[in-house]
Formats: structure tokens, C-alpha cells, sequence
């Protein structure tokens, strides 16, 4: 039964998932997730590249998650944020406008412009908290209902207090599908 | 231009519709908002208000000039409420501007709380006092100041300058004890800017006398705000709209208050002025991406300097 398996044995080791400092520019991460996406991608594994990039402190503690929804909202708020980023950015505009200065509102710049400095943001203002964590040693059906009780896609793994890797959806996904497979 | 000379061409239409329709038979005197003997079903005027405040939004958007600063004298001049809950709704008009910005504000590291705030801490004090002055004079007086003060913004729209970035040869020592500096990238050309400020104590002093205007008669402030933050004290311009806009955010919320406090603030004229505005300001923005707003500015100061006219002459009792 492969749920009986433990999370060890499915786990990402955290060696080869991105991480990033919360102190950080966005920009940082992007590019760190990027490398480890693609390398997946075109060759060590071919089941899923990481979607996801962890944030730690500086005494190494995890603190944050990003995703690549959580980064398009920073990057074009306008368009990939909620409602309130977008009334914020109608706000903006409005701003500038009844100053009767429109020519310095930024969300007329061009996109690459605007991508740009979005990018500067700090990982630690726009990073998710951590919803949950789990055990190595705890098996994989627990795993399971913690992430759909939390509504999450991944789940950093800890043994004796030291965070080892990270259990993806994709990964449980998988472990499932061999289920109807066999 | 043929766009935004129809949106002029009806706004001016609806003012002048209203102020006949408001003509007869209305009283402004007493501390009622809308008298009641009229014949026209109340709902009219909240209906109507929602109509011209939107067209309001649009103007002002347009225009370059500020919902507070277009609502106050237009609404107090044309439709039949007391001045008291204009000036009120006034203030709720400008707030609403300043809380939907000052977040994204903030957040883009534009607006400066090392700036704001000693001037937030004048500028809202006698803002309360302004409140209580308006509030304890005849309104006829109130009339007339508001009338010379918005031909008086007619005039520095017409003749004041701007200037992205304004020399600062020196800080002096009041804003470098209260470390009023910063340091912003401009997006366009990446630059990074290094702006300090001077002439802190006039800037200051000026915050006294802005901020009682903006609580005596409800109209915002950003008009007075980002000259003197710009051209006085030399911040760059686009950190003084952006200070500008979240220091209304402080002062007309302590401006507010007492009117609340006053029983000034109903929902029948605030409700729909606010949805009106917003939503007005809102297609304005879409609308500036297409249309030359010269033409626009022009009719906003003529419309501006009507109301401010009509307020002289309502307070004179012509």
C-alpha cells in the first residue's frame, strides 16, 4: 500500500530546492526558483520542477514560502493581484492624476519598467506564512490530510527539530496515481 | 478632446439644471440638510447627487485637481443642503481618495512617514480647530471665506508651478534633526534620488493656515499640500504628491470627527457623493489613457471659479 510509506521516502531534500533570505530582493528569489525549475525540467527529474521556494532567516530558520502566484502579484499587481492590490493601484493613479501630475505615475510606465522595480520588493513583505510542517518519520496519508486540511501545496519535512527537505502535492499526486496504475 | 469636452459640456448642463431645480422654493438656512416642503421626492436629491459627483470624479481626474476641492463649493453653491453637511461629506469625499491610495503609496516607498508626520501632527491639529472655527461661525461667513478661498485655488491653479526635483543645496537643522530625507528610484530611468528638504519652520508655519482651511471649509488639502511640500520646502515633486495624499488621510480624519461629533455627517448625502466620486475617479483613470485633458483643466477652473462666485454671492446675500 503506498500510503503507508513514510514521508521520507518521498521527500524533496532541501539541497536541492531554492531557498532565499527573507532580507532579499524579490528578485533574488525569482531568479533562484527559475534556475531550479528549469534544471528539473530539462533533466534530473521529469515528473515536476519545484514550484515553490522557500525563505529562511538568518540563523537558517524557515519563516516563508513563495509561489509563483505570490510573485505575479507583486510583479503585475495590476493584473495578477486582488481586488484590493488593484483598487490600490486605481488609488495610485487616481493620486497622481488629481495632483495633475499623471505624466509620474509609475502604472504608465512600460511593463518591463514596472517588472522591474516590483522585483525590488523584499521577500520577507510579500512572502506566505508556513501552514504546516510534518515529520519524517510521519507516514504519507497524514501528510495528506494536513495539506488539504490547510489548503497547501507543499510541506516542509523536519527530522529532530531540522528542516531536511520538503513533500509536495505533485508528489503525493503521483503516489496516488500509482494506486490506479498498478 | 471631443470626449472630454462632452463630459464638460454635461457636467455643466447637470450644475446648471440643478441649481433650477434647487431655485425653487429650496431654503439653506437651519440646520436641516434638504428642506422638506418641497414637492420633489427626497430620493431625487441622493439620485441626482450620485450623478453629478460621478461626473465630479471624472472632471477632477481629468482636471488634476482634487474630489474635496470640486465637491464642497459646486455641491454647497448648487443643491439645496445646508453648508454644515457639505462640508462634512466634503471631508469623507477627500478621506475616501486618501485611504484608497495611501496603502499602494506607502508601498511603493513614494509616500515619506518621516515627511508626513511633523507635518501630519500641525496640519491635524489645526485642522480641528478649522473644524470647530467653521462650525461656530455664522455660515454666511463661512460662505464668503469659502468663495474667496476657491478663487483664490483658481488662481494658484492657473499660475503655480511645478518642479520634479528642486534644488536643495543644504538641509537645514530642523529637518535634519527629524531626519526628513530619503531616497527613491525613479522607475522610468532607474535613477536612484537622494532629495532632502530646507525652509522646514515657513513649511510648517504654512501647515498651520492649511491645515485650518482644510478643516474649516472640507475641502482636502492637496491643492496647498504639494506646492509647499514641492516649491517651499523642495521635496521631489513626486514624493509631495504622494506625502500630500496620505497626510489627508490624517488631517481631514481629525477634521472629520467633529463633524461626526456635530451630527454633520449623514448617510443621505455621503453615501452616494463617496460611491459617485470613487467610482467617477475610477473611470477617469481609464479615460486619461485616451484623452488630452487641456481642454478639460480649463473647464474645471471655470467651473471652480462659478462656484466660488456663487459661494461669495450666496454669503452676500445676492
Amino acid at each position: 500500500m503506498p500510503l503507508t510509506r513514510k514521508v521520507s521516502d518521498l521527500l524533496v531534500p532541501i539541497r536541492d530546492y531554492a531557498v532565499t533570505n527573507q532580507d532579499s530582493p524579490l528578485s533574488e528569489a525569482i531568479l533562484a526558483l527559475r534556475k531550479v525549475y528549469c534544471q528539473i525540467e530539462v533533466g534530473k527529474c521529469t515528473e515536476a520542477g519545484h514550484r515553490n521556494i522557500l525563505v529562511l532567516d538568518s540563523t537558517k530558520r524557515l519563516v516563508g514560502i513563495l509561489d509563483f502566484r505570490t510573485i505575479l502579484k507583486v510583479l503585475i499587481p495590476e493584473i495578477a493581484g486582488g481586488l484590493t492590490q488593484r483598487l490600490e493601484s486605481i488609488g495610485v493613479s487616481v493620486a497622481f492624476a488629481q495632483a495633475d501630475s499623471p505624466e509620474l505615475d509609475e502604472s504608465r510606465l512600460n511593463f518591463q519598467s514596472r517588472v522591474i522595480k516590483n522585483a525590488d520588493t523584499r521577500v520577507k513583505h510579500v512572502m506566505l506564512k508556513i501552514r504546516g510542517v510534518i515529520q519524517a518519520q510521519d507516514d504519507l496519508l497524514a501528510a495528506l490530510k494536513l495539506m488539504y486540511a490547510n489548503k497547501i501545496t507543499v510541506l516542509p519535512v523536519y527530522d529532530n527539530g531540522d528542516l531536511i527537505g520538503v513533500l509536495r502535492e505533485s508528489d503525493l499526486f503521483l503516489t496516488v496515481a500509482d494506486i490506479v496504475n498498478n | 478632446m471631443i470626449r472630454t469636452g462632452k463630459v464638460g459640456a454635461l457636467g455643466l448642463a447637470l450644475l446648471l439644471s440643478v441649481d433650477i431645480l434647487a431655485g425653487s422654493g429650496f431654503a439653506n438656512e437651519g440646520m436641516v440638510a434638504v428642506d422638506n416642503t418641497s414637492s420633489i421626492s427626497w430620493w431625487i436629491w441622493p439620485l441626482l447627487l450620485l450623478v453629478v459627483t460621478f461626473i465630479m470624479g471624472i472632471a477632477a481626474v481629468l482636471g488634476g485637481v482634487g474630489g474635496g476641492v470640486l465637491f464642497v463649493p459646486i455641491i454647497s453653491g448648487f443643491f439645496p443642503f445646508h453648508l454644515d453637511f457639505v462640508r462634512g461629506a466634503g471631508l469623507l469625499v477627500a478621506l475616501a481618495g486618501a485611504l484608497a491610495a495611501g496603502p499602494g503609496l506607502l508601498k511603493m516607498n513614494l509616500a515619506s512617514l518621516r515627511l508626513a508626520m511633523p507635518v501630519a501632527l500641525i496640519a491635524s491639529s489645526f485642522a480641528i480647530l478649522g473644524a470647530m472655527i467653521g462650525l461656530a461661525l455664522p455660515t454666511q461667513v463661512v460662505q464668503i471665506a469659502l468663495g474667496v478661498t476657491i478663487i483664490g485655488i483658481c488662481i494658484l491653479m492657473l499660475v503655480a508651478k511645478k518642479s520634479t526635483v528642486p534644488n536643495v543645496p543644504k538641509a537645514d537643522p530642523i529637518s535634519s534633526v527629524l531626519r526628513i530625507y530619503g531616497v527613491y528610484q525613479e522607475a522610468s530611468t532607474g535613477e536612484i534620488i537622494d532629495w532632502k528638504i530646507h525652509r522646514t519652520w515657513q513649511g510648517l508655519i504654512l501647515f498651520v493656515a492649511i491645515g485650518i482651511m482644510a478643516g474649516m471649509f472640507g475641502l482636502g488639502a492637496g491643492w496647498a499640500n504639494v506646492p509647499v511640500l514641492n516649491l517651499l520646502m523642495g521635496a521631489p515633486l513626486k514624493i509631495s504628491v504622494a506625502t500630500s495624499k496620505f497626510l489627508l488621510s490624517i488631517t481631514d480624519t481629525s477634521a472629520a470627527w467633529i463633524y461626526m461629533n456635530q451630527g454633520c455627517v449623514i448617510p443621505m448625502i455621503v453615501v452616494p457623493s463617496l460611491v459617485g466620486i470613487m467610482g467617477g475617479s475610477f473611470v477617469g483613470v481609464r479615460l486619461l489613457r485616451v484623452a488630452k485633458p487641456g481642454l478639460v483643466r480649463w473647464i474645471v477652473i471655470g467651473m471652480l471659479a462659478f462656484a466660488g462666485l456663487k459661494a461669495l454671492s450666496k454669503g452676500l446675500g445676492f
